[in-house]
């Protein structure tokens, strides 16, 4: 950068240079014409008026000639420097490119000899321990000795082959995430339950936390969930001793903005910890070598560089808080996207009347005729019903009310002042998570699909047309309830 | 004369707002609301000052309280000038229509009102 300044002072002061020096030739130039011309004119006896006016003459007639060629020269040593300018440019950019190639070949290089280095060791431990057990006389229990070895190398091995195939697809760009419908609280169940083996055999207490997720329900890639996750917890195993204790907390950050929640996993360890160097490189790839020795533990020194990708594509941050001895703490946010049930004008079940006694709705309608009918209909079935005429003070009740004072929201949408969706968007986004997941179902005056999509994007959990039909409005609260 | 009665007299649908409000009691309190109501009348103001937007949001409410109370007469030109003149969809407006729905709202609402009128009274 500074040798671009640099580089752009000097020629502008060279330019400089050179243009004063034309100037002055071309000054220079005129006064010696104008001299010239009256020793001439003189020299032939021409009377004094007259040698003035020539002259004058010739002094201006030489003054445009060398205007002309200063503004020539000007031109052509302005096209020079830009032909030059472009020239360095282009030099530099390939320069640039030659560089990016050398360091690129250069991660291969290292990637390969780190990974051939790697692979050769457990391909050696299969390779002599088949041989020994294809000996003569092996008796049954080496047999199974050498066998139990064989297929641990193998699956070590095949870990590494799997860690590779991710790295090579992340580096290519052709990692990509498969979201299906999962529920997070059934996705760290059945992770601890893979876990318990492990855990069981170090004597160590894992403790497993999900209270704090309210949109449970959402669509993630589960197998790359899982493998963040494992590999949190499986790296927490080795590196805690034996009785130590894990604790993984998953919480909700956000409630959905534009149909995504931001959840944070914590996991967090007693056992032996990482130097701050360490923790700082702790994402690079092939950091592994230094903490195997001390260690002592296996591993592609890849499961960490794989998380914080796969975290990158589930939009969030990943990040480790660590003291030697003392224990690891891995903090990692992900964006998932969720997927709220929507009550779509659902009718209501004929086998029982449902009753709602003492559940208190908001009624948000900005017609008062309307409101009483609908408040006269609601009561019937015992709910109690308080009032707002526009979004906007719909938005102000429910953020000044407790959290479970409401049970639900029912939300016209053509309102004057704040619309229904603006106003659902608006709760949505309120603080405090518990208010800000009321129940919301949408009472519109068109059972368009387009009207439910707007209402689901805005987080509406429901949908009911008007007029109102008393048995899909009580369908549809049942649901949402 | 009883409120289905009236119903019946003024082409309103009686079953329909009796499943809604289950009681003749409550039907007859909001029948007798209308009155008061004035989403038609400032639809009608709106229609006079040949203000768009006015004109679609009377309309929209007036057409929702129609519907709630079930007064299909009223409920079916209402849902015309709604659609006629919904924002965004002003090219597709036939203004015709749109025209006759106004016309046939501006005569069969006082006809409403005046047989609604006349029920409250004989009771």
């Amino acid at each position: 950068m500074k040798n671009n300044r640099d580089k752009n002072t000097s020629i502008l002061i060279a330019g400089l240079m050179l243009s004063l020096v034309f100037i002055f030739s071309a000054i220079w130039l005129v006064k010696m014409v104008e001299f010239r011309a009256r020793q001439e004119l003189y020299s032939y006896g021409v009377d004094g008026d007259d040698v003035e006016a020539g002259a004058k003459a010739i002094k201006t007639t030489t003054i445009v000639c060398a205007s002309v060629m200063l503004i020539f020269v000007l031109m052509v040593l302005y096209i020079v420097f830009a032909v030059y300018k472009g020239m360095r440019k282009q030099a530099g950019l390939l320069e640039k490119a030659r560089l990016e190639a050398e360091e690129g070949s250069r991660a291969k290089s290292d990637f390969l000899t780190n990974m051939s280095h790697d692979i050769r060791t457990p391909m050696n431990a299969i390779v002599g321990y088949t041989h020994l057990a294809r000996q003569k006389g092996v008796t049954e229990e080496r047999m199974q000795d050498y066998l139990a070895k064989i297929e641990s190398s193998s699956e070590h091995l095949l870990s590494i082959v799997n860690d590779i195939l991710d790295m090579s697809q992340i580096e290519t760009g052709k990692f990509e995430l498969v979201e299906t419908e999962c529920e997070i609280s059934s996705m760290l169940e059945e992770i601890d339950e893979i876990m318990r083996v492990q855990i069981r055999e170090k004597k160590q207490t894992l403790v497993i936390n999900h209270e704090g997720i309210k949109q449970d329900a959402v669509f993630c890639d589960k197998l790359r969930f899982n493998q963040i996750v494992l590999n949190l917890l499986s790296n927490a195993t080795k590196f805690t001793p034996e009785g130590g204790r894990i604790e993984l907390n998953a919480a909700q950050l956000t409630e959905a903005q534009d149909g995504y929640c931001v959840y944070e996993i914590r996991v967090k360890d007693n056992g032996i910890g990482m130097s701050p160097e360490f923790a700082s490189k702790i994402f690079n790839p092939f950091e592994r070598e230094r903490t195997s020795t001390i260690s002592g533990e296996q591993g592609t020194g890849l499961g960490m560089a794989i998380t914080a990708n796969i975290v990158e594509l589930m939009h969030g941050h990943i990040d480790v808080k660590s003291e030697p001895d003392k224990g690891t703490e891995v903090i990692l946010s992900i964006s998932l996207r969720e997927n709220r049930s929507f009550a779509d004008n659902a009718s209501m079940d004929k086998e029982e009347t449902p009753d709602f006694t003492g559940k208190r709705l908001l009624l948000v309608e900005d017609n008062e005729l309307n409101r009483e009918i609908a408040i006269a209909t609601l009561e019937i079935y015992g709910f109690v019903v308080e009032q707002a005429v526009n979004g906007e003070m719909a938005v102000g009740m429910v953020e000044a009310s407790e959290a479970g004072y409401y049970d639900a929201i029912l939300m016209d949408i053509q309102m004057p002042v704040m619309n229904g969706y603006e106003a659902t968007k608006a709760i949505r986004a309120l603080k405090d998570v518990n208010i800000a997941s009321i129940p919301i179902v949408a009472m519109t005056a068109n059972a368009f699909e387009e009207d439910k999509n707007e209402a689901r994007l805005a987080g509406m959990n429901g949908h009911v047309a008007k007029p109102i039909d008393v048995d899909r409005l009580i369908g549809t609260l049942s649901k949402v309830l | 004369m009883t409120v289905k009665e009236l119903y019946e007299n003024i082409g309103g649908n009686y079953d329909e707002v009796l499943s809604r409000l289950m009681m003749d009691k409550l039907v007859d309190r909001f029948i007798l609301k209308f009155l008061d109501e004035g989403s038609c009348k400032s639809l009608m103001a709106a229609w006079e000052e040949k203000d768009a937007t006015a004109i679609f949001e009377t309309s929209h409410a007036a057409k929702g309280v129609c519907a709630n109370l079930a007064l299909t007469c009223l409920t079916e030109p209402l849902s015309i000038i709604t659609e006629g003149y919904r924002p965004g969809k002003e090219s597709e407006r036939d203004e015709a229509k749109v025209n006759a729905a106004y016309e046939k709202l501006t005569k069969v609402y006082p006809e409403v009102i005046a047989k609604i009128t006349e029920y409250r009274d004989s009771k």
